[in-house]
């Protein structure tokens, strides 16, 4: 037993070629530096709201944005963790889910307050719901993507024991990013449409999305692997 | 109970391995030799301690050693190097039960960090397939009650004062855990 463990060792050893610790620190400041920048050079792109400088004054607006980038430094940075082994633990999860709950609570603060309680306009049909609610998940979704993909290209770099943890993070932490980007551009505010277009539809489509992420996963790893 | 210093004096654990460590980042092959002779029959002996299979052992140990030289880069220097080894050996073990979901043979449960160890060997059988179920429904909190409680058999006094819990706090958590395992048993008659 004890040649055989040598032998496995010996082939790890002749195997070994000098690498660069990897400082998890400057990685994620370095990511969410670059992410904030798309966050707002998005939103030059797509437009603000008209009535964003009269928004910022108010306190459940502010709570909505803080909520939304919570979810994002939060989730992408217990993303980077679950790549470094013996970093996340049972603590950590916990945290994990007291953001969602606090992104949540914002979001209902937003949508129940801002919108006045209204739950649609007058004389709007289902179709138009509908319709409003898939542009801005999709429009949410497509901002993600792009960040996502390069979150999971990061993430293959690290040493992720549970991927399916590091997956669902880095979404969270991505689809943030989107929401943000609609958050200073959507003009409509009536909580079914919050709900829906900016919440149901998008977890929606992410849970759709999810296998395919996880393919790019192991695609990337794959890839690192060679 | 088993303290994780005890834990590591046991386990022959080197205060070396994060220098070992950081010579191997930097590719000196003689330093990993080191770390890997030294390294290598305590990570065998932790999975030993949890699965009894003499090969499933051996494919387990490939693997954590896979994941060691994979993820070196990830070590960082100023953080121990145990619980980062151990997560590598832990996770591994847990994947190793995933996909042999009906052929586990040993329960292990890890309360807490690096604090305290409990081993528990069951028996064969659907009994141990209850238990372990019902154990994994526990909070970790409730888990370590129940261990103290109902494994170890500690009167409540003795593990409320082991805990830092007082009585009353302590009795509500067993009771919780306890009624959890009452009705896995319940729900799953033999």
């Amino acid at each position: 037993m004890k040649k055989r463990h040598e032998e496995i060792s010996l082939h790890y050893v002749d195997d070994l070629v000098p690498v660069t610790p990897i400082k998890i620190n400057t990685w994620y400041s370095k990511w969410s530096a670059i992410s904030s920048i798309l966050i707002f050079i998005m939103s030059l792109v797509i437009g603000f709201r008209s009535d964003l400088f009269d928004l910022i004054y108010q306190w459940d607006y502010l709570i909505s944005i803080g909520g939304l980038f919570i979810l994002f430094l939060a989730s992408s940075w217990y993303s980077f963790l679950s790549g470094i082994p013996g970093r996340i633990n049972e603590k950590t999860r916990g945290l994990v889910f007291t953001i969602l709950l606090i992104y949540c609570v914002s979001q209902l603060i937003y949508s129940g307050y801002f919108s006045n309680l209204i739950l649609v306009p007058h004389l709007h049909t289902s179709g138009q719901i509908l319709k409003e609610g898939l542009i801005c998940s999709s429009l949410i979704i497509i901002f993600s993507f792009i960040p996502n993909v390069f979150l999971l290209f990061i993430l293959n770099k690290l040493e992720s024991l549970n991927i399916k943890v590091s997956v669902f993070l880095a979404m969270f932490g991505t689809l943030s990013i989107g929401m943000l980007i609609l958050q200073f551009h959507c003009p409509i505010d009536y909580v079914i449409h919050r709900i829906l277009g900016h919440g149901f539809f998008v977890l929606s489509g992410i849970s759709l999305l999810y296998p395919l992420y996880q393919r790019l996963f192991t695609f990337f790893r794959l890839l690192n692997d060679n | 109970l088993i303290s994780g210093e005890v834990l590591m004096e046991r386990e022959g654990f080197n205060p070396d391995w994060p220098k070992l460590m950081a010579e191997t980042q930097q590719g000196l092959k003689e330093s990993y030799k080191r770390l890997l002779d030294e390294i290598s029959p305590v990570l065998y002996k932790y999975i030993k301690k949890r699965i009894s299979n003499a090969d499933d052992v051996d494919d387990v140990y490939q693997t954590v050693l896979m994941k060691v030289h994979r993820a070196r880069a990830t070590y960082d220097l100023t953080v121990p190097f145990e619980p980062w080894m151990f997560a590598i050996a832990r996770n591994s073990i847990a994947d190793f039960f995933k996909a042999n979901k009906r052929h586990r043979e040993t329960f292990s449960s890890n309360i807490g960090q690096e604090g305290i160890l409990i081993e528990l060997s069951v028996e064969y059988g659907d009994e141990k397939m209850i238990f372990n179920e019902a154990i994994s429904q526990m909070t970790p909190k409730q888990k370590e009650a129940f261990i103290l409680t109902k494994v170890n058999g500690l009167s409540i006094e003795d593990a409320a004062e082991k805990t830092g819990l007082s009585i009353t706090a302590f009795k509500a958590r067993t009771f919780k855990a306890y009624k959890i395992f009452k009705t896995a048993f319940l729900d799953n008659p033999l």
